[in-house]
């Protein structure tokens, strides 16, 4: 009974044995997804039909529907001979602590949820994020219509859905986010490392060069890089990573000179090791705490700097949604239609914070230290 | 020919206060699989004396001087270069350090710490690499070897830190181990373990060891040969056996007269007075001079040479050429001026 349970409904096999987290999500994933693809089947059929955007939702859709059959099988209801402690590697261990943490696994859900949700898009609404049914067909398209069934989060100025935009927008702000982030904490990570570690002359120009960057507020700087070229969604990526691997640097850079100066390092040099080996394996690994702390209160903050941006109209050209130009297009509805604004705003908050509570559970995932205390 | 020859070492740091010649020409040498222990007060420059040994010193202060030859196997190890020196450190020349409790990285299990320096110098792969990283676990009494392999630095006590930071100095198989102030930071019950240990691997395995330390008692456990340091140099040297019961520099008679003896309550504590001076300004003279007991009028003056001791010795009574193990001080007058213990 049970393993039948398990084979058509996955988590199920895990309720009925009280693990509600990992039991609840997958049962939820599976029922919201195949759900989806039953109800609007023919909303699922029309966009794999009219291009990439569908087929490539489709197969995210698919790849994670088996990902969650497969997990519940194999640690279904044979979970007792696994044991508690199951999994002696790296990975298994750091998910292991990581999950200590209430808080930050719902951080990490939220992160995934955002990030399903822009793959899945076209199955997830019938509407166009940029026409404006209003000015076509004047009985079609509501105003500022307020939150209703046909338009869950209402419509803008232009007539546009809300929820429609907030979906397509999010595949601008997260990737926006994620990418700038990312290329940041590379270039600040190689250079602060290095320079923290070596010091002398490369460590002078490497700081000076961050000096430079943050003598200048960031926006202006940012004002800067845009004004001189064509705005394009690469080129806010790039601005954004420029002006803020200064930062990451820093933080990099402060670490590793603590570091360097504890005994272990001593000792990898003296077992013959070479520099690349120390900065990158025995140093930087001690260093991920405060990095990853610094990286997701980035992807926060670059999703703000870039509503700014979108703000001076600067940032991510219209019509093409993302949430700070959404937030600002309504900032003149404000006294009349607060969801505009409201909406997209809530949903910068909630992915921001969602990073930051991932932020904080890698951090103490990441601390062997904590493993013990947590674990007893 | 000893494994390691150190001859005229001098090793300077660049304090505040001006040029600090913390290693002032140092002779020492290293036989083939022997233990050899070097004391000395803190201060003596014992310590910097190891790190400059693979050139590990911090680069931006310090300086080993021209002049100074530290020779492995026969090659020449000062400024040999960084690429040079790698192939020798931790695959010919090991180093444990004095804090366990910090000199383990804490991010890395015990296992994986052991099995990258045996990627490195052994060339093993995964496998082989994890059942060896275990063995040298087991090797240095680690009980339960297996499961500790898995277990983080700060899930250990001090003891089992030093056990494992000397598996994974053995790691590379180096025929010289330098442990420097090696039970300095743990108990006495554990010290007596550890020291136990060096001495077992070094009869074990054949290998070399220099012991730094400022416990005589330690040194005495373990080293066939002694090494005194005092400003910055060696100041009595010679077998164990006979600088113990027989000291001739007076500051090594001060250094055992300045322990605690179990046996005799009465026996007074006779610390040696005063402090080691300032190694940036050394006393003119014998550097002991201020603080001996027995000084004359040519101890200010002068400094004396490492005058060999050895009866067999041909030149004895004559100032050593540098470097050996015999029985040699460095002192105007060496010899028992007072009976030690009776």
């Amino acid at each position: 009974m049970v393993r039948w349970a398990a084979l058509l409904l996955p988590g199920s096999a895990h309720l009925l044995e009280r693990r509600w987290l990992g039991g609840g999500t997958a049962l939820a994933l599976w029922v919201g997804l195949l759900g989806l693809v039953v109800f609007r089947f023919r909303r699922v059929v029309d966009a794999v039909a009219s291009g990439t955007d569908g087929r490539i939702g489709l197969a995210v859709l698919l790849l994670v529907l088996l990902t969650v059959w497969i997990w519940s099988l194999k640690s279904g209801p044979r979970r007792s001979e696994k044991g508690a402690s199951a999994g002696d590697g790296d990975w298994a261990r750091l998910w292991g602590s990581f999950r200590e943490n209430r808080l930050a696994v719902v951080g990490l859900w939220v992160v995934f949820g955002f990030y399903l949700a822009t793959f899945l898009t076209p199955f997830l609404t019938p509407y166009d994020p940029i026409f404006q049914p209003a000015f076509q067909t004047p009985e079609m398209g509501l105003l500022s219509a307020p939150p209703s069934a046909a338009h869950l989060l209402g419509t803008d100025g232009l007539s546009r859905d809300l929820f429609t935009r907030l979906l397509y927008g999010a595949r601008i702000s997260l990737s926006i986010g994620f990418l700038a982030v990312g290329i940041s904490v590379t270039i600040g990570t190689l250079l602060g490392a290095v320079a923290g570690y070596l010091g002398g002359w490369f460590d002078f120009v490497v700081m000076r060069l961050v000096d430079l960057f943050m003598a200048f507020p960031r926006l202006v700087l940012l004002i800067a890089i845009v004004a001189l070229f064509d705005s394009s969604i690469f080129l806010i990526i790039v601005a954004l990573a420029l002006t803020q691997w200064p930062f990451m640097a820093r933080v990099v850079r402060g670490e590793i000179l603590a570091l360097k100066e504890r005994e272990f390092a001593e000792a990898a040099r003296a077992l013959g090791f070479s520099r690349t080996r120390i900065i990158f394996k025995h140093l930087l690994p001690n260093a991920l705490g405060p990095l990853i702390v610094a990286a997701t209160l980035g992807i926060g903050n670059t999703i703000i700097l870039e509503a700014g941006l979108s703000f001076l109209g600067l940032g991510v050209q219209g019509p093409m949604p993302s949430w700070g130009r959404m937030v600002f297009d309504g900032r003149s509805y404000l006294l009349d239609a607060w969801w505009i604004t409201t909406f997209p705003g809530l949903a910068i908050v909630l992915v921001v914070l969602a990073f930051n509570l991932v932020g904080d559970g890698l951090r103490d995932a990441l601390d062997p230290r904590q493993v013990s205390e947590v674990r007893r | 020919m000893s494994l390691l020859e150190v001859r005229n070492l001098r090793t300077h740091l660049l304090t505040q206060d001006g040029v600090a010649r913390a290693v002032d020409g140092v002779d020492l040498d290293i036989p083939e699989g022997e233990a050899v222990g070097v004391v000395g007060e803190s201060g003596s420059g014992k310590s910097l004396l190891a790190l400059s040994l693979l050139g590990l010193l911090p680069k931006r202060n310090c300086e080993v001087l021209e002049g100074s030859s530290v020779r492995f196997r026969g090659a020449e190890l000062v400024g040999a270069g960084e690429k040079n020196l790698r192939r020798i450190r931790g695959r010919e020349v090991a180093m444990v350090f004095q804090e366990p409790m910090t000199s383990l990285n804490p991010v890395y299990s015990l296992g994986n710490q052991i099995r990258e320096a045996l990627t490195l110098h052994r060339d093993m792969g995964r496998k082989d690499s994890a059942g060896e990283a275990v063995r040298l676990l087991e090797e240095v009494g680690i009980p339960d070897a297996a499961a500790r392999a898995k277990a983080f630095p700060h899930q250990l006590s001090g003891g089992m830190r030093q056990r494992a930071m000397i598996a994974m100095a053995l790691a590379g198989d180096p025929s010289l181990l330098v442990a420097d102030e090696p039970t300095t930071a743990l108990d006495v019950t554990v010290q007596v373990q550890i020291l136990a240990l060096l001495r077992r691997l070094q009869e074990e395995r054949g290998m070399a060891l220099l012991l730094i330390s400022h416990d005589l008692r330690v040194v005495a456990q373990v080293c066939r040969t002694v090494f005194v340091m005092y400003g910055g140099r060696m100041v009595e040297q010679g077998p164990t056996s006979e600088v113990f019961p027989r000291p001739k520099h007076p500051y090594t008679r001060g250094l055992l007269g300045s322990r605690l003896s179990v046996r005799d309550r009465r026996s007074r504590l006779r610390p040696i007075p005063g402090e080691v001076p300032e190694a940036t300004a050394w006393p003119k003279g014998c550097r002991f001079h201020p603080r001996c007991a027995e000084v004359v009028q040519i101890c200010r003056r002068e400094e004396p040479p490492m005058v060999s001791l050895s009866l067999e010795a041909r030149g004895g009574g004559l100032a050593l050429p540098g470097g050996g193990s015999e029985r040699a001080a460095r002192c105007w007058f060496p010899g028992p001026e007072e009976k030690e213990g009776q």
